[in-house]
């Protein structure tokens, strides 16, 4: 048999595979690994839960759609890159900006109206909302499964190997968070946003406009999303359906930290891409999809408002 | 008293009177019959149009309706053309109304379709949907409701395995036979240890039962043998495991996707087996689209291809690209033969009222169809329905002039290229 680029029997890899039982060093080798994959995974989701969280915190809507937002700023990236041949970093500001501008809209038009009657009407417009998105994204985009073909070949960090993409995706998912979080810090329009999250009738007593602020915010965690969105496509593979993983990923993150934390949304998207990615090496796949939600029940069994969380009733 | 006679004005009267209504008689059959002709002919399926399966299944619902519209204009499917009743219309003239209704992807939702086709739509024939799981559910809704059934698109043998099915036939090679050729290449290859990742769901669980088997027979070692929950994204862990427990074959997946992901997830372990087989990949284009020059060397199985020399597959294949202005891939093929199997039962039935005699006609056909040969287990068999006779084949994406195209490399007797090893990544 002739061997592609005619070398048969060499090495089928310059990282050969660990052969019989692994010593203790290789397991605290994976381990390490595996952890630093699972922060990495963890910083992608950080993205989607923060921007629920703060959804849920500052206006009180459960977006229930957010997932989908995920999905729409996948596309917009993949068609940049795809049709107008703009590289996919490149890619990025423009999806954050065309999700803003979504976010906006419906933050503006429908999300404000509903938002102050209670839990319930916003929550079943924006599932309302998924459904219109995911439905008309498969028949606008069908249903093939595609994805970015940029910077998919491996690099060694230290101890981590893993593509280019992985580590771009991560350090510019670190950036925006900090960018995120300096806004809400520093700026003046993110002290309102945290008065409005504290105390939304005192905000307004104090001159904030609460519902311009609600409608900024409701773009903020869009765009986030869409940011996210930029990522999977890089990373993996886009498709009409795919919003569902991430919402339902996002809803655990936010429990796990405690609804309405953005510290908490941080802290719980490290502890769910983290027991993902080592359970499934030490457990089963399987197992690795149960256990953020076992930890789940554990925390709210424990401390009902999640790690870092305020609860609904405050 | 009585007048018995009958006067000429009466005869006359009562006598075209008679006239008239033994005419009428005599006509009506024909003027029921002609008002018969003009009613189509329904075929239902629940498909899934939209959510995880629609990628697969809408090429298979444009087979469908391809078909559909050759029957309709032609009266014969390619490949066809021989049989009886070849003017346009399935039979006696009678055109085919074709009803496909969105399922989600839900079995659920599948069973309360078919029901809904079968007792408010009063369809005439069914097709199975698309996917092992779905046609699971609707099995025993088929059984009872007693219509000749293709299931096109369905692979897992367990629908068929000691059910003794007497309406439904399935299309497909069962799943068990996929990976042709996989442990044979590679043991002789010397390659010895496996790695089984698949996905949880209806058919890879099928697919992994029957090389799992193989595997161990060939004397191979199964290093690794885990199935994965639908909608995983990340499968580098996964991948991971596979590489350090050892493995030199990748093998498993499940749908286009999967392959994508796991092809991902070993490149950016910077791992390289000594071969990655999958349940389905080359097949579909997204697989290239994804993975650009990385793409090559990969192995996969089918048993279909638009080359194949199987009757009127060619003029299918150019129909199709025609039609849809883009190529088919073995699932449109897989559509459009199974309708073909419908289509000939009922020629050969010579009515669509009777459902016994196509029945029969459907379990005892013995032919090729644009996707392959068809031959099902008896009525009365254990496994009435279930295909036997046809072949997968194993292809792997090989580079041919600086491009990436399949090649069938099992059966050894088509083989177009050989099998390449081992593995390395093209673009690395």
């Amino acid at each position: 048999m002739r061997a592609p680029g005619g070398c048969t029997g060499s090495p089928a890899s310059a990282h050969h595979p660990s052969l019989g039982k692994p010593g203790m060093f290789e397991t605290l080798g994976a381990l390490g690994e595996l952890i630093a994959f699972g922060i990495i995974l963890g910083t992608m989701y950080a993205l989607v839960a923060i921007g629920l969280s703060l959804i849920f915190g500052v206006c009180g809507v459960v977006n229930a759609a957010h997932g989908e937002f995920v999905m729409l700023g996948a596309f917009t990236t993949f068609g940049a890159w795809a049709f107008l041949g703009l590289n996919p970093l490149l890619a990025l500001p423009l999806t954050i900006a065309v999700l803003f501008a979504i976010g906006f809209g419906l933050g503006h038009f429908l999300i404000n109206v509903v938002a102050v009657r209670g839990l319930m009407p916003p929550m079943m417009l924006t599932f309302g909302i998924s459904m219109i998105l995911w439905n008309t994204a498969e028949v606008v985009f069908t249903p093939t499964f595609r994805s970015v073909d940029y910077l998919g070949e491996p690099v060694t960090v230290g101890f981590l190997t893993t593509s280019k993409i992985y580590l771009v995706a991560f350090v510019l998912a670190l950036l925006l968070l900090a960018a995120f979080f300096a806004l809400l810090r520093f700026t003046a329009y993110g002290e309102a946003i945290r008065a409005t999250a504290q105390n939304r009738s005192l905000a307004q007593a104090c001159g904030i406009n609460v519902k311009q602020v609600m409608t900024v915010t409701f773009s903020l965690g869009i765009a986030l999303a869409g940011a996210c969105g930029t990522m999977v496509a890089m990373v993996w593979t886009i498709y009409p359906q795919m919003g569902l993983i991430y919402v339902a990923k996002a809803f655990a993150i936010v429990v796990i930290g405690g609804l309405g934390s953005l510290p908490g949304a941080f802290l719980g998207a490290y502890i769910f891409g983290i027991v993902e990615s080592v359970g499934t090496y030490f457990l089963t796949t399987r197992m690795a999809q149960v256990l953020p939600y076992l930890i789940i029940v554990l925390i709210l069994a424990i401390r009902r408002r999640g790690l870092l969380g305020y609860g609904v009733e405050d | 008293m009585s007048k018995s006679t009958i006067t000429r004005r009466e005869f006359l009267k009562y006598s075209t009177a008679g006239s008239l209504a033994g005419l009428g008689s005599l006509a009506a059959p024909g003027i029921l019959t002609s008002a018969r002709a003009a009613k189509p002919i329904k075929i239902g399926c629940p498909m899934p149009l939209t959510g995880r399966y629609s990628r697969e299944a809408l090429y298979c619902v444009e087979g469908y309706k391809l078909w559909a519209k050759h029957i309709n204009e032609k009266g014969y499917s390619y490949g066809n053309e021989k049989l009886p009743h070849s003017e346009p219309g399935l039979i006696n003239g009678r055109k085919v109304e074709l009803t496909v209704l969105d399922d989600t992807s839900d079995p659920t939702q599948g069973a309360r379709l078919m029901l809904h086709l079968i007792h408010n739509q009063k369809v005439d024939l069914l097709l199975g949907p698309y996917a092992s799981s779905i046609n699971l559910a609707v099995r025993p809704i088929v059984a009872a409701a007693k219509i000749p059934t293709v299931s096109a698109t369905a692979s897992s043998q367990k629908i068929w395995l000691g059910q003794k099915l007497d309406w439904q036939v399935q299309l497909m090679v069962p799943s068990r036979d996929r990976f042709a050729g996989m442990e044979v290449m590679c043991k002789n290859a010397g390659m010895k240890k496996v790695a089984l990742l698949h996905i949880d769901d209806a058919m890879p669980i099928a697919a992994a039962e029957g090389v799992r088997k193989r595997i161990l027979d060939a004397g191979l070692d199964l290093v690794l043998d885990e199935a994965y929950p639908i909608g995983i994204q990340d499968m580098v862990p996964l991948v991971r495991k596979a590489r350090d427990a050892g493995a030199e074959v990748l093998c498993g997946g499940g749908y286009s996707a999967d392959s994508i992901l796991i092809a991902k997830a070993a490149l950016s372990l910077k791992w390289a087996p000594k071969a990655i087989w999958y349940m389905s990949a080359l097949g579909h284009v997204d697989f290239n689209q994804a993975l650009g020059k990385n793409a090559a060397w990969h192995c996969s199985d089918t048993e279909w291809l638009p080359t194949a020399d199987w009757p009127g597959n060619k003029k299918f294949v150019d129909a199709f690209a025609k039609e849809y202005n883009k190529a088919p891939d073995w699932l449109a093929a897989a559509g459009y033969g199974g309708c073909q199997i419908l289509e000939e039962a009922v020629k050969r039935a010579g009515s669509v009222e009777n459902r016994s005699a196509i029945r029969d006609a459907m379990f005892s056909l013995d032919r090729a169809t644009v996707f392959g040969r068809f031959r099902v287990n008896p009525l009365g068999h254990p496994d009435s329905g279930l295909q036997v006779g046809g072949t997968r084949l194993a292809l792997q994406n090989q580079i041919k002039n600086g491009k990436v195209v399949p090649e069938v490399i099992y059966p050894s007797k088509i083989a177009s290229a050989k099998f390449v090893h081992p593995f390395k990544w093209e673009a690395m």
